[in-house]
């Protein structure tokens, strides 16, 4: 009587999967968005903290020679 | 003086050596960290996107374990217990992915973001246990530990937020679900409910308000199709079969089963009032025939105040096709068989818009006879109202009234032998048995075969308004207080269970059903047959 059923996910499953999908590129792509519209201020950034680091050395360096 | 000179000079080493690291690490690897952390962690927040997004996909064969039908039917499905704990178990259709399957992809998603940091986490210690020397492992603590577990945090940072972002959207979803499923549950069960519907089997008895519906493709048998965790609007069968979700739906489309016995249940069953009235008395009262009778007046009385009587099942047809022809013919009545328990002969009733299903019961004499043999007639149990039938021929003072033609008009008549006050409280004393609270029902007492008794000295005071009275002049008394005793409402009939007592007439046997069925809601006329009003009209 039993008719062995389909082993693969249903419209259902899919629909609402999608749903999700939908959720998790919305927030990949805002995040990628988000980092390439603030790569310019974050190369800026780093720049400054090697150049601060190498700043305190020099002047580090001076006072111990 | 050479061991000063040695101390200076390792002094000095000391300190270039120390100079030369402080200078490495200022100019070159604070430098590199700054650069590589921030990558790491974007490069982390970028997989935690990406975990999630393969693993909803299913590719590179990531996909969670699906949840099918078979786990709900095997109970490996995560769905929460039933809650009265059904033998059955829970029927084979998928479950709604909003309640079992999205649990699974959202902890496969943090489980699949964890283990592939993990695997990270792996091949940094083998490389620690590579590179066995100090320089290899101050470059595993100081730059491949930081930069990885900036890619740990920003990969599990990453995937809470999705997970926390895709569980609020969920949860909307799961409202809105619940929502639908609420008000289509709350409305087919309302509706059910004002109807007084319930689905009673003609052949095991038992009454459910919640048929089984098989699955129209593959059979397989669905106890409660009600919206829930298998579908709010619609459920997926296992074979893959749509169905609907509420019995009102379900009942137009798919064939409506017992739950007791699964035995397919009359078109109907579940979605329109059930009335279900069995017909008791001795063997050979006249059971068969007033229900025939009845049936055919019931009929006629329809037709003619705009409603009908129609037998849907064909079962019932043949046997109501049956009766006609004997009722018609005036011939006799074929003894019900012994022993064997009655099949519900049902009739759809419509009035106006409104629809009924009306089972009418006629086991044999003998089950009536005897305590011990009345134990499987739980149609009984179920019933809103009995129809009591009296043979006026088996009462020992009609009898001795008859005088001489006493046994020409017994054999005519084909008296019942058995005593009807003993039938009464052997059946009467089977419903107490069983928990029926008697004082909430109504028993119809129908004295019947009066075509036959309509002339004759016996009848002289029996009339459709002192059939009680006649019954207590007749011996029977004890009944009569018996019968008011226990029952919340008696009504008394005289009944000709013969074609020419016409539909609506004092004597029709239509009327002890007309009367219960009104008093079950079941209305058929606009008022009820009073057979006292009748009678003084007639008079």
């Amino acid at each position: 009587m039993t008719t062995p059923g389909p082993r693969h996910p249903t419209i259902s499953y899919l629909v609402h999967r999608g749903v999700l999908i939908g959720i998790v590129l919305t927030i990949t792509l805002s995040t990628g968005f988000l980092v390439l519209s603030a790569a310019a201020d974050l190369q800026l950034w780093v720049i400054s903290a090697i150049q601060a680091a190498r700043d305190e050395w020099t002047s580090w360096n001076w006072s111990l020679w | 003086m050479p061991y000063l000179l040695a101390f200076i000079a390792a002094l000095v080493a000391l300190y270039v050596l120390v100079w030369l690291t402080v200078a490495a690490v200022m100019w070159f690897l604070i430098p590199a960290l700054l650069i590589v952390l921030p990558i790491g962690l974007l490069a982390g927040v970028f997989w935690g996107c990406t975990v999630p997004l393969l693993t909803l996909t299913g590719l590179r064969g990531w996909q969670p374990r699906t949840i099918t039908a078979q786990d709900v039917k095997q109970g490996t499905s995560n769905l929460p217990k039933l809650r009265q704990g059904s033998p059955f178990g829970r029927d084979p259709a998928w479950p709604s992915y909003l309640v079992a399957q999205s649990r699974v992809d959202l902890r496969e998603m943090w489980r699949r973001t964890l283990r592939t940091l993990g695997v990270g986490w792996g091949k940094c210690r083998k490389l620690g246990d590579q590179w066995d020397n100090p320089v290899g492992w101050a470059v595993l603590v100081i730059v491949l530990g930081p930069t990885w577990l900036m890619v740990s945090v920003g990969a599990l940072g990453a995937t809470a937020m999705i997970l926390l972002l895709c569980l609020s959207a969920l949860l909307a979803m799961i409202t809105g679900w619940l929502l639908v499923a609420g008000l289509l549950r709350g409305g087919d069960h309302l509706v059910r409910w004002l109807r007084r519907a319930s689905g009673s089997c003609q052949s095991c008895y038992y009454v459910s308000s919640l048929p089984a519906f098989p699955c129209a493709r593959c059979g397989e048998m669905h106890r409660d199709i009600r919206p829930g965790l298998l579908g709010a609007v619609w459920r997926r069968c296992i074979c893959g079969a749509l169905l609907p979700t509420t019995v009102l739906r379900a009942a137009f489309q798919l064939q409506t089963s017992c739950p007791n016995c699964l035995e397919p249940l009359r078109a109907g069953a579940a979605v329109h009032r059930d009335v279900r009235l069995p017909v008791f008395g001795p063997v050979s009262a006249g059971k068969t025939r007033l229900v025939y009778a009845g049936l055919l007046a019931l009929r006629d009385q329809a037709a003619a105040a705009g409603a009908s009587v129609d037998f849907t099942d064909e079962q019932s047809k043949r046997a109501f096709e049956h009766g006609v022809e004997i009722i018609s013919t005036g011939s006799d009545t074929a003894k019900t068989p012994a022993g064997q328990l009655p099949t519900a002969i049902t009739a759809q009733v419509t009035v106006a818009r409104r629809k009924a299903l009306l089972h009418l019961f006629d086991a044999a004499g003998e089950f009536y006879i005897d305590r011990g043999d009345n134990s499987e007639l739980l149609f009984l149990d179920h019933a809103q109202g009995l129809v009591f039938v009296v043979d006026p021929f088996s009462i020992p003072w009609v009898q001795d009234q008859l005088g001489g033609r006493g046994q020409v008009m017994l054999a005519r008549a084909n008296a019942a032998v058995d005593d009807p006050e003993q039938v009464y409280h052997v059946t009467a004393g089977r419903l107490r048995d069983y928990g029926v609270q008697t004082s909430n029902q109504r028993l119809a007492i129908a004295v019947v075969k009066a075509d036959l008794l309509v002339d004759l000295p016996p009848a002289q005071d029996l009339r459709p308004d002192r059939v009680r009275e006649w019954l207590q002049e007749a011996g029977l008394d004890n009944l009569v207080l018996a019968a008011e005793r226990d029952f919340a409402e008696v009504r008394y009939f005289v009944v000709a269970s013969v074609h020419s007592a016409r539909a609506g007439s004092p004597m029709s046997p239509a009327n002890p059903f007309a009367w219960l069925m009104a008093r079950a809601g079941l209305q058929l006329l606009p008022g009820e047959p009073d057979p006292t009003k009748q009678t003084e009209e007639a008079a």
